[in-house]
């Protein structure tokens, strides 16, 4: 279990366009503007690694692409509801880093030390790019193409979304190797909140299902995988919708600005069940139990 | 990395990790350092990857026999040797169990836990995906490379909290049990023997449409033959036959009487009928996993480790 701890690292994990950035510039949003759960116990000291980020979602644009090769952090002085004082250490980065490590055996000593030393673990997975690949297997084609491949044949390359779940599975075996989890039995540290965001792309008869039951279906490895491994109050699945809608590159979102950044965007509990609280997944990561 | 390892038997150079155990190979005394061109930082916030890290034991690729610690280090792993002549549908066999669990993830409550071999399953899965320009194909024959030890793959389960358990598969080339049937002793045999010698389940696969086809005398010989050898190494090791194939014609007549062979050679065993298209191949997964291994394996117990426990007692 987690220890109460004063300053909880928080791992944020996420590949390229999986709404890191999005969700950190409206979660400082909430606490400077609409406090939730979690307040700010004072103004942000170092606000460079963020504003930029913030500025565009202000005027209803989406955040740039994160820099290649960067991890930047931004140091939050939280109080919760009972008065319990945090200091809430959250990164952004780009994905791409995360990528490259499900593909490569090395793991950067940097990540090695950041899966060793955070209890909270924040993983984001763009759920709508996220589907089964139909193969002739379990999903027979009428015209029957059943020949075999040539021994040197190689596979097609498959649509980017396909590996979106192994690439998860693999990247969270191997961090929690790294911790020393042998995975004997089933986990409680770290504590681990799965975000499935862009929520608001789904199908309307996606988005009325519960998180968890959704991930079921789309992922039903990474889904099994979770709950083989971690106990189950231990972990979460939360459906995200930052901004509510995607927000243009170029020409802003006028009724969005207008609108307040700080307004938009919701957690989905379970089944139709939205929570407007956007530190809520945070609070449950970092609160001692 | 522009350094070497002096070491022979280091794989560093392909990516694994220091055979000296030492967490940067680059602080290990075997290694010798090359020059390394300096690269300017891409970002003031990140240090670029200088290739310092921790390597990890696996690559997600099929494992070779030195993993194999990787997957019994938290658990006695069951070693499934899947035995059959070349053709039979070993790899069709592999790939099916693999496609149908995906979209599941559990079978008879034993949730998926992770895989060492990740990429390995996915190579083999992605053959058959559709739609693409070759429309969903069966992934190739095993390539016969000569190797002295099986490719292996391997799933973890977890069912109820429990501890893990562990299925390592082989993934090896007819031709490897061809040679093992005619010559047990074959240098170029060694591979069969390996599975033959550590497996602690046994897959038996049998071409059932092979035996309804034109070519049913060899394919019935081979099959018989193959079954013998492998009867005369089981030491007590639990057997699944596994029927291939079995959308396609059949011919019970000739089916029983191999059949009833099978089970004098094996004993009574489980014997599943398949096809790829069939999402009871999972049943599989299921049956081998309730199946419990042979007690102990025999091969452990004949040569004792030290002179005074081989000691029984003086020639009378």
């Amino acid at each position: 279990m987690n220890a109460a701890s004063p300053n909880p690292r928080l791992l944020v994990l996420g590949g390229p366009d999986s709404g890191k950035s999005t969700y950190r510039g409206q979660v400082f949003q909430r606490f400077e503007h609409k406090p939730g759960e979690l307040k700010l116990l004072k103004s942000v000291g170092d606000v460079t690694a963020i504003e930029r980020d913030v500025d565009r979602l202000a005027q209803g644009l989406q955040p740039n692409h994160t820099s290649s090769n960067t991890y930047v952090t931004t140091a939050f002085a939280l109080v919760d509801s009972t008065g319990r004082q945090y200091e809430l250490k959250f990164a952004d980065y780009d994905g791409e880093q995360l990528r490259r490590m499900s593909n490569s055996n090395l793991l950067p000593a940097l990540w090695v030390e950041r899966a060793q030393q955070a209890d909270s673990w924040l993983l984001f997975l763009r759920i709508d790019n996220v589907r089964a690949v139909k193969n002739f297997m379990t999903h027979p084609v009428d015209s029957g193409p059943r020949a075999e491949a040539k021994s040197d044949a190689k596979p097609e390359p498959l649509p980017a979304g396909a590996v979106t779940e192994t690439n998860a599975i693999e990247m969270l075996q191997r961090l929690l190797f790294v911790r020393g989890a042998s995975l004997r039995h089933r986990v409680d540290t770290p504590r681990l909140a799965v975000m499935l965001s862009c929520w608001d792309e789904l199908p309307e008869s996606e988005r009325s299902m519960a998180p968890d039951a959704l991930l079921g279906i789309r992922a039903p490895l990474l889904s099994r995988f979770l709950a083989a491994n971690w106990s189950p109050d231990s972990v979460r699945v939360w459906g995200l919708t930052s901004t509510e809608k995607s927000l243009p590159a170029e020409n802003p979102d006028q009724e969005f600005a207008r609108k307040g950044a700080e307004n938009v965007g919701y957690i989905v509990v379970g089944a139709g069940q939205q929570e407007r609280d956007l530190t809520f997944p945070i609070t449950w990561l970092i609160q001692p139990r | 990395m522009s350094g070497t390892c002096q070491r022979l038997d280091c794989d560093v150079r392909a990516g694994m990790p220091c055979e000296m155990g030492t967490r940067d190979f680059r602080s290990c005394p075997q290694y010798q350092a090359g020059t390394e061109s300096a690269t300017a930082p891409e970002s003031p916030t990140e240090a670029p990857d200088d290739g310092s890290g921790l390597r990890l034991p696996w690559t997600g690729r099929g494992l070779g026999l030195a993993d194999m610690t990787l997957a019994s280090s938290r658990g006695p792993a069951r070693l499934v040797g899947l035995i059959g002549p070349f053709n039979a549908g070993k790899t069709g066999l592999l790939t099916a169990i693999y496609a149908h669990f995906a979209t599941k993830g559990v079978v008879d409550g034993h949730d998926f836990a992770g895989s060492f071999t990740l990429q390995g399953w996915g190579q083999l899965k992605d053959h058959t995906t559709w739609p693409s320009p070759s429309g969903g194909i069966f992934p190739p024959h095993t390539p016969d490379t000569g190797q002295r030890t099986p490719c292996l793959l391997h799933l973890a389960f977890r069912r109820h909290g429990a501890m893990v358990r562990d299925l390592l598969f082989t993934d090896a080339p007819g031709e490897w049990f061809t040679r093992w049937l005619s010559n047990e002793a074959a240098d170029n045999a060694a591979g069969a023997r390996w599975i033959a010698d550590n497996a602690t389940h046994f897959v038996f696969v049998v071409d059932r449409a092979g035996l309804a086809g034109p070519d049913v005398g060899r394919i019935r010989n081979t099959t018989l033959a193959l079954a013998r050898r492998l009867s005369e190494q089981l030491r007590g090791r639990p057997v699944i036959a596994v029927w291939t194939k079995s959308d396609g014609q059949c011919d019970v007549g000739v089916e029983a009487p191999v059949r009833a062979r099978l089970t004098e050679l094996f004993g009574e065993h489980p014997s599943l009928d398949l096809h790829v298209h069939d999402a009871a191949c999972v049943n599989l997964l299921e049956a081998l996993l309730h199946q419990a291994p042979a007690a102990a394996r025999s091969q452990t117990h004949v040569t004792p480790a030290s002179a005074f426990l081989a000691y029984r007692g003086a020639a009378s």
